[in-house]
């Protein structure tokens, strides 16, 4: 008895503990980018910082000087994050809204799940990726028309739209079809017709959801990094035109960080700290508008709820007159319905168009290559050779994987348990967590790469590591763990855990035998999606893990690059092209195979919860 | 039926587009590609390139920092994302270290002076920068460190400077900093096993990734050994160099820097000079000269068309 009640106690310590240390992380990122950007804004003046349109910063200037020689104000990163982010999302959320439209109402029912899980393969595909894609196939159409060579806001918005579509398709779809099947039939028997109904009604209904999903469109569109510094040109200036080489903040810390003298890297670190104060605003804003949703969704707040009530109040019309002029509202709308509708099949066909585009044009390219050149793949490293391989690349990859899934899982893992087994629901400090949890998955890489920078790396002994890189993808990895283990340890039934209980099981028992069993393929597929964030992530590496492919790594001590960092390094320099594609198709076959691997996985939970009734 | 249309229709605008974006024509403005501030090669560049007005690239006015490339350039972060960017649009002009020049660009000669050693010792080659080697100067170096150090101290570094295409600096006054102790040449003798100390970590300009990775293979041949046996090397510029030999607490750090050093806390001495090389895409076939008030005028987007340069 005695031994049970220990076994108890220490197990709901150690996830305590874990849910406590994913908070302290959270905290840490803060503490520490504000201590470093602190003197930064301190000599430079916040006012002067953030709307000052100057920024030329000198590497010489120190903290202890009297007078800056440099201006560091970001205005114009500010301007060009808010104008690429506004672009991507003019490309991005109409294309992604419509898509979504499409797959929930207009697609053939068999095309459906093909589609859907489309989208989420496109959600994989890394940014460096993106980027390269870019640089390869967009740039050089673009520059067909331009006065330039293609680069600037244009060619920045439809990377960035085209990256942040999958967000919004799949949290709209998700939202549309949970709007009530009874809406839709409803309009039908007002006489609505198909395109009539999902316009008129569905649409309407699933509205605080949809924005939602432009939110959280907004929020990736904002941090996105590695995808954005190789297509817009990154010189410091306005995005006065389409075709204008500009700067966002995101890339402005990539791109200085190297070579940043002392104030220099303060200001770049403040930089950061404006990042996650935007980050901070989307979040705000998404749990608002999300709340709404739920809110909406549980009141019936819907389309029909809101005649109902408008009718009690003028008490003028019945219900039935006013069903009469929302008819008459149908027949108007059917034109504007049938064009949402040709939207949405168009959005529907240009989104596969794009990913068998993005896929096929670097497929073409680069898988002849791994074919044509085994030592790619399989060459020994030799030092100062003309010849790249990229297995110290994979290796690399690899161990920082596997250690990082070491590191994040347990903490998630146990974090997840306490938030969902032991947690009282509207305690302060739960709340706390939550917040905190849901806060980190909106930060940045790049703010992830540069906290990694100024802790680990300077722990380590002022080098890059891949145990730097590792720890600090570690941090990265939390949120999404923590999430999906409790939305499945959410969807087993309290009636398997009352039964075990009921039969004198202990809670730690009922934890480790009942519920985490059944919840395995959910935690499965979200320890699998994990892996390929940090096969395809690049932006928080570069600064902590390194940036040149060298030897195999001997321990976690060497520094060498990711698979996805070197194909940033490959695709910049220009004689290795070949390579660069043939990195990149490997890229997308570890991912995609990892997002199908997590999806198949993922439909055994949903065919053995329906198996459960 | 109206899907049908509806796609027909959507297939007819993208072909459109398709065609309306191969038809333009026109002569392209100038693909201005520079490095970001900060870079030891743009610093090179900039603090050069005037319009002989007494205005600078880069310079200082009343005290403050002044950057006058144009907002239209095209920022990379590496030599090579330069290269590939001029390489690959004919109407690019971008500036690279010397070292780094491969067929893939075409050189273009700067007042009639083309960046050739002789020409960048002489000074009649105006853009040129020193490649400098850093140890902490607050902890006592590893004997390994030490011992590579003096390697590089030694005349073998003039192959490797040949090897990697920058200029040797044999002169031992212009190996330290302007009124500082003349740095001589010294002699290495290979000692009868490698010396003890463990993996020396090199890091810093990128610029010099030729120049440290011939050393390094040199040096580690003498011992029988290569040179991932011996070296970490890590290179994310001069600034990070810098840092990481004032942060060495183990006395195994090698800091390169592709600028004068000024730092604290950092010995260090010039190996060799460095030209910054202006390119152009190779099938630019007018451009084979430029004045440094011309690549002024480029550089600062006064002039946005080859065309408008006086031929």
């Amino acid at each position: 008895m005695n031994t049970t009640k220990i076994k108890e106690k220490t197990g709901q310590t150690i996830f305590t503990v874990a849910a406590v240390i994913c908070v302290i992380a959270v905290a840490a990122i803060f503490v520490f980018m504000l201590i470093k950007s602190i003197p930064a804004l301190n000599k430079i003046g916040l006012f002067d910082f953030i709307f000052g349109d100057n920024w030329s910063p000198d590497r010489l200037d120190k903290y202890e000087n009297a007078t800056l020689s440099g201006s560091y104000g970001i205005l114009k990163m500010i301007v060009g994050t808010l104008a690429s982010t506004i672009g991507a999302l003019l490309i991005g959320g109409t294309l992604g809204y419509f898509t979504a439209v499409f797959i929930a109402f207009y697609c053939p029912k068999k095309l459906k799940k093909i589609f859907s899980s489309m989208v989420n393969l496109l959600a994989g595909i890394p940014s460096v990726v993106y980027g390269f894609f870019g640089i390869v196939f967009l740039l050089p159409l673009l520059a067909n028309f331009a006065p330039n060579n293609g680069s600037g806001l244009l060619a920045t918005s439809l990377i960035l739209g085209i990256m942040i579509m999958p967000t919004v398709v799949s949290l709209s779809k998700t939202s549309l079809e949970a709007v009530p099947r009874s809406y839709y039939e409803g309009a039908l028997a007002l006489g609505s017709t198909h395109s009539g109904a999902v316009f008129g009604t569905v649409t309407k209904a699933a509205k605080s959801g949809v924005t939602a999903s432009l939110v959280l469109g907004i929020g990736r569109a904002l941090g996105e990094t590695m995808a954005v510094v190789m297509v817009a040109g990154n010189s410091v200036a306005y995005p006065d035109s389409l075709f204008n080489s500009f700067r966002v903040l995101t890339a402005n810390i990539v791109m200085e960080m190297g070579y940043a003298g002392e104030v220099q890297q303060g200001a770049l670190v403040a930089t950061g700290v404006i990042l996650l104060v935007f980050v901070l605003i989307v979040n705000l804003a998404f749990g608002a508008i999300s709340k709404k949703a739920i809110k909406g969704a549980v009141e019936g707040k819907g389309l029909f709820s809101k005649i109902f009530k408008r009718n009690e109040k003028t008490k003028k019309t019945t219900f039935w007159t006013k069903c009469k002029d929302k008819i008459a509202g149908f027949k108007y709308k059917i034109k504007t319905a049938n064009i949402g509708a040709g939207a949405s099949i168009g959005a529907g066909v240009f989104a596969g168009i794009i990913l068998l585009l993005v896929i096929g044009f670097i497929f073409v390219k680069g898988a002849p290559h791994l074919f044509t050149n085994p030592h790619l793949l399989f060459g020994k490293y030799e030092f100062d050779s003309e010849q790249i391989t990229i297995l110290p690349s994979i290796i690399t990859t690899l161990m920082t994987v596997g250690l990082s899934l070491l590191i994040a899982v347990p903490i998630g893992l146990c974090t997840a348990i306490f938030l969902n087994e032991y947690a009282k629901k509207n305690n302060f400090f739960i709340k706390m967590i939550r917040g905190a949890i849901d806060l980190l998955n909106g930060v940045p890489s790049i703010v992830y790469g540069l906290f990694g920078m100024i802790t680990f790396v300077a722990l380590i002994g002022g080098t890059s590591s891949i145990l730097a890189g590792t720890l600090t993808v570690s941090i990265m990895l939390l949120p999404t763990i923590v999430r999906s283990t409790e939305e499945s340890l959410k969807a087993v039934q309290d009636s398997l855990r009352e039964g075990s209980l009921a039969l004198g099981a202990g809670k730690m028992r009922t934890i480790f035998k009942i519920v985490l069993p059944s919840a395995l393929p959910g935690i499965m597929s979200a320890i699998i999606l994990s892996m390929g964030r940090v096969i395809a992530e690049s932006a928080p590496f570069i600064y902590t893990m390194g940036s040149v492919i060298s030897a195999t790594p001997t321990g976690y001590l060497d520094s060498n690059a990711t698979l996805a960092v070197a194909l940033y390094r490959l695709s910049g320099e220009g004689w290795y092209v070949n390579e660069a594609y043939a990195t990149a198709v490997v890229l997308i076959i570890l991912v995609l195979g990892l997002n199908l691997l997590a999806e198949f996985i993922a439909g055994k939970l949903n065919k053995k919860l329906q198996g459960d009734k | 039926m109206k899907k049908l249309l509806t796609i027909l229709l959507s297939m007819l605008l993208l072909i459109t587009g398709a065609v309306g974006l191969t038809a333009c024509g026109g002569e392209k403005n100038i693909t201005v590609v520079a490095r970001e501030q900060g870079s030891g090669t743009r610093e090179a560049f900039d603090k050069v390139i005037t319009d002989g007005n007494g205005n600078f690239l880069e310079m200082k006015v009343d005290g403050k920092k002044v950057y006058k490339t144009t907002s239209n350039a095209d920022i990379q972060k590496e030599t090579g994302n330069v290269m590939s960017k001029v390489a690959s649009d004919k109407n690019a002009i971008g500036y690279i270290s010397l070292g780094s020049v491969n067929d893939t660009i075409k050189v273009v000669n700067v007042n009639g002076v083309a960046p050739t050693s002789q020409n960048v010792l002489d000074g009649s080659y105006k853009i040129q920068r020193p490649f400098v080697i850093m140890t902490s100067s607050t902890v006592t170096l590893k004997d390994i460190t030490a011992d590579f150090l003096l390697y590089l101290k030694s005349e073998v570094s003039e192959t490797h400077a040949e090897e990697a295409g920058c200029i040797y600096l044999a002169d031992e006054t212009k190996r330290a900093n302007e009124g500082e102790t003349a740095i001589p040449v010294v002699e290495y003798e290979v000692k009868s096993s490698l010396p003890a100390g463990g993996k020396i970590t090199v890091n810093g300009s990128t610029s010099m990734e030729k120049f440290i990775k011939k050393a390094m293979s040199g040096y580690a041949s003498l011992y029988g050994r290569t040179a991932d046996d011996i070296f970490t090397l890590d290179l994310q510029g001069s600034s990070v160099g810098r840092t990481a030999v004032q942060n060495d607490k183990n006395g195994n750090v090698i800091g390169l820097s592709s600028a004068s050093v000024k730092e604290d806390g950092i010995n260090s001495f010039n190996v060799c000079l460095d030209a910054v090389a202006v390119i152009v895409n190779k099938a630019n076939e007018n451009v084979n000269d430029l004045t440094i008030a011309q690549l002024y005028d480029i550089f600062s987007g006064k002039v946005t068309k080859f065309s408008e340069i006086a031929g």
